[in-house]
């Protein structure tokens, strides 16, 4: 019950941010910004300012976010479902599993690489998620160019 | 500034000197006990020593009278034969000579004009000088009383000899003197019949100070005058005294005059023989009080030894703390060291804990900075779409950055683990100057961190509308906060009710602030968000799983 209210939150929320235009302008120059393809990528954070903005760099860098999910559990779900290029993925995320985890989860399964955005430096958990291959490690706060290099490091061939 | 205990002028010592001490204070009373029982010990047997001289002189005495006395009855029994009365000095001579049979006495008889007229050492007839002695004789006349006589010379023995004489009578007047001479030697025997201990030595001196006999080297000495210091002390003192002897030897010496003779009898043994006990003593008390310091010493040595390892370990265990080193309990014989070390143990491990805990928040707070930033960094993005000018940004960012400021405050005084839902309220109401026209209600919630911040963003954005278009907008306006749960759901669900503002019309257009309070917080939390545009004033529920509290009305702790 409690994950279905999650997923229609996304939903709602997507078109809410849907009705307010954010996504049709950005999309245009961000094939001229990055050497990428447009990446189809999931965002895995809880702080919503946080993914906001996050959405915003990635729309401007001519990207698609196919959702956002808060927990490890849901962004699984929605990786499932929605089957993204890559995942942007916090490690700290509500409940009880962790973004390390989520992103385990969903290489193993669907054979989709994340990508670590995190504040998180100590050591352990960093040794924790790089025992996962490949991955890209982000610090946060993300800036458009961390974001750029750390797409094109991954899909820039 | 070091504590100063009792004794402050002393200067800091080793555990082993104050044992030493200890054991020395213990042992001096006892010690000084010991001694003095020694002391008493020589004494008595000093006392004894000094009794048993004086006893053989006693004996000896008694000895010397008795045979003086015997040789007294035998002349007077001599003294009384016929013969004497008949003049028949042949007839007596012969049976003198038969009643003495030894060669060491001779018996003599002579006349008032000191002639001898019998003297059994020589052949009846022989020429006869006059007695070599002859006051004694004179004083038998003079008193009509046997007397025994000094030592002399004997004219005819030509041996020192004594005189024991006796009156013969004749018609109730002294006729005549009898007189036994006996040899010097004879009293060396009767002293040496005592049979006395090594180092004794008894002797006898006459009236007038001469040796007369000695148990020991009687040759040597018999005839010779006792030293004159000697002497006089033999006749003055009383009991035993200190003397050297005539040999040149330190004696105790004990002087019993004869009650027949008037001569000195004495009893003598070495002033060493009295002082090895007292050397002993002392050697013996000496060897105590060394014994007694060493073996302090030692002891004080070892129990210190006892003491100062534990100690010394306790030491070390204070210095690893100090290093932040780990300290392992102790396991001494000295419990005070074990306890203390013990308790250092627990000390060192529990500012490891703590340490730990210091780090674990400073990488937390690390952590939590830079995901605030990128919180705000989104905040700005956010504020900024919706923003007609830079002022109206700088006046909402502004606004939004203090809301979160205010979250933070009441998380960091929790130590980052989340805030009370009251004191939540309270804060975001407090900002638009709100809490007087608020009436809040609702059960002591402890939440957790995600949920502080989320709901904080949400009370953010109704107290910002409330101040602007709500009930906040108008004097007589008021707001109603409630909540209630975890519920039998197990949700806790928020009510912000505002009456008394203006009219409300459901807006054409909704803001961000609307997403934020109906859509991302409540996602945040995966709970439900509504807001009702209703005629009175706003409406705005909100519930969200118990996951989020930490502490609640369920949990049975309550709100400080």
């Amino acid at each position: 019950m409690q994950l279905q209210t999650h997923t229609d939150a996304v939903r709602l929320w997507l078109a809410a941010a849907a009705a307010q235009g954010d996504d049709a302008e950005p999309r245009q120059e961000g094939s001229q910004q990055t050497e990428t393809r447009a990446l189809r990528i999931l965002i895995a954070e809880d702080e919503f300012f946080i993914s906001l903005d996050t959405k915003a760099l990635l729309q401007h860098l001519g990207h698609i976010v196919v959702a956002i999910a808060v927990s490890a559990d849901e962004a699984v779900r929605v990786a499932e479902k929605e089957r993204p290029d890559v995942v942007l993925m916090d490690i700290r995320l509500i409940g009880a599993r962790d973004g390390i985890d989520a992103a385990a989860e969903i290489h193993r399964r669907f054979s989709i690489p994340s990508i670590f955005v995190t504040a998180n430096t100590d050591v352990a958990t960093r040794t924790r998620a790089q025992a996962l291959a490949p991955i890209g490690f982000l610090e946060k706060p993300l800036t458009e160019p961390r974001l750029r290099a750390g797409l094109l490091a991954l899909f820039g061939k | 500034m070091p504590a100063r205990l009792f004794v402050n002028k002393i200067p800091p010592q080793r555990i082993r000197t104050f044992l030493f001490l200890f054991g020395v204070a213990l042992t001096v009373p006892l010690l000084g006990m010991a001694l003095l029982a020694f002391h008493q010990m020589t004494k008595l047997e000093e006392q004894e020593l000094q009794r048993r001289v004086q006893q053989v002189a006693l004996d000896l005495a008694g000895d010397i009278d008795r045979e003086l006395d015997r040789a007294m009855v035998s002349l007077e029994t001599l003294a009384t034969s016929p013969f004497l009365a008949q003049g028949n000095y042949a007839a007596f001579h012969e049976q003198a000579a038969r009643a003495i049979g030894a060669d060491q006495a001779g018996i003599l008889l002579v006349d008032a004009s000191m002639q001898q007229l019998v003297n059994t050492r020589a052949p009846f007839g022989s020429e006869l000088p006059p007695t070599s002695d002859p006051d004694t004789a004179r004083r038998v006349f003079a008193t009509k009383q046997r007397q025994v006589s000094d030592v002399f010379v004997g004219l005819v023995s030509r041996r020192p000899v004594i005189n024991v004489e006796v009156p013969v009578w004749k018609g109730g007047a002294v006729h005549q003197v009898l007189i036994m001479a006996l040899d010097a030697v004879r009293f060396e025997q009767v002293l040496k019949a005592q049979r006395l201990e090594e180092g004794w030595i008894t002797g006898i001196t006459d009236r007038n100070g001469i040796i007369l006999a000695r148990s020991e080297r009687h040759d040597d000495f018999v005839g010779k005058p006792l030293p004159k210091d000697l002497l006089d002390a033999s006749r003055t003192a009383k009991g035993v005294f200190r003397a050297k002897s005539v040999a040149g030897v330190e004696i105790l010496r004990s002087t019993v005059r004869s009650q027949v003779a008037g001569w000195l009898v004495s009893a003598t043994v070495p002033a060493a023989a009295a002082d090895v006990t007292k050397q002993q003593a002392r050697t013996f008390g000496g060897a105590m009080v060394v014994t007694s310091l060493m073996l302090g010493g030692a002891l004080a040595y070892l129990f210190g030894a006892f003491m100062t390892r534990p100690l010394d370990a306790a030491t070390a265990a204070a210095t690893n703390i100090g290093q932040g080193k780990p300290v392992e309990p102790l396991q001494s014989p000295l419990q005070e060291a074990n306890a203390v070390t013990n308790a250092m143990s627990a000390a060192a491990t529990e500012l490891r804990l703590r340490q730990e805990h210091t780090q674990f928040l400073m990488r937390e707070l690390a952590h939590r900075a830079k995901n605030q930033l990128a919180v705000v960094r989104g905040m700005a993005q956010q504020t900024a779409r919706q923003s007609e000018s830079v002022e109206q940004f700088v006046r909402q960012f502004s606004q939004r950055i203090q809301g979160l400021a205010e979250s933070q405050d009441l998380m960091l005084r929790q130590n980052w683990q989340g805030a009370w839902l009251g004191d939540l309220v309270r804060a975001h109401l407090d900002l638009f100057g709100a809490v007087s026209r608020a009436h809040i209600e609702g059960p002591a919630l402890f939440l957790s961190a995600d949920a502080v911040q989320n709901i904080g963003f949400a009370l953010h954005e109704l107290a910002t509308n409330a101040s602007k278009h709500g009930a906040m907008a108008a004097p007589g306006g008021g707001i109603w906060i409630s909540w209630h749960g975890p519920d039998a759901d197990g949700r806790v669900h928020i009510d912000w009710k505002e009456r008394g503002g203006p009219a409300v019309e459901t807006p054409a257009r909704h803001g961000f602030g609307y997403l934020v309070v109906t859509k991302l917080v409540a996602q945040g939390l995966a709970g439900n968000a509504k807001l009702d545009f209703e005629p009175d004033g706003v409406h705005w529920r909100m519930d969200f799983p118990k996951i989020f509290v930490l502490s609640g009305p369920a949990m049975k702790t309550s709100e400080p």
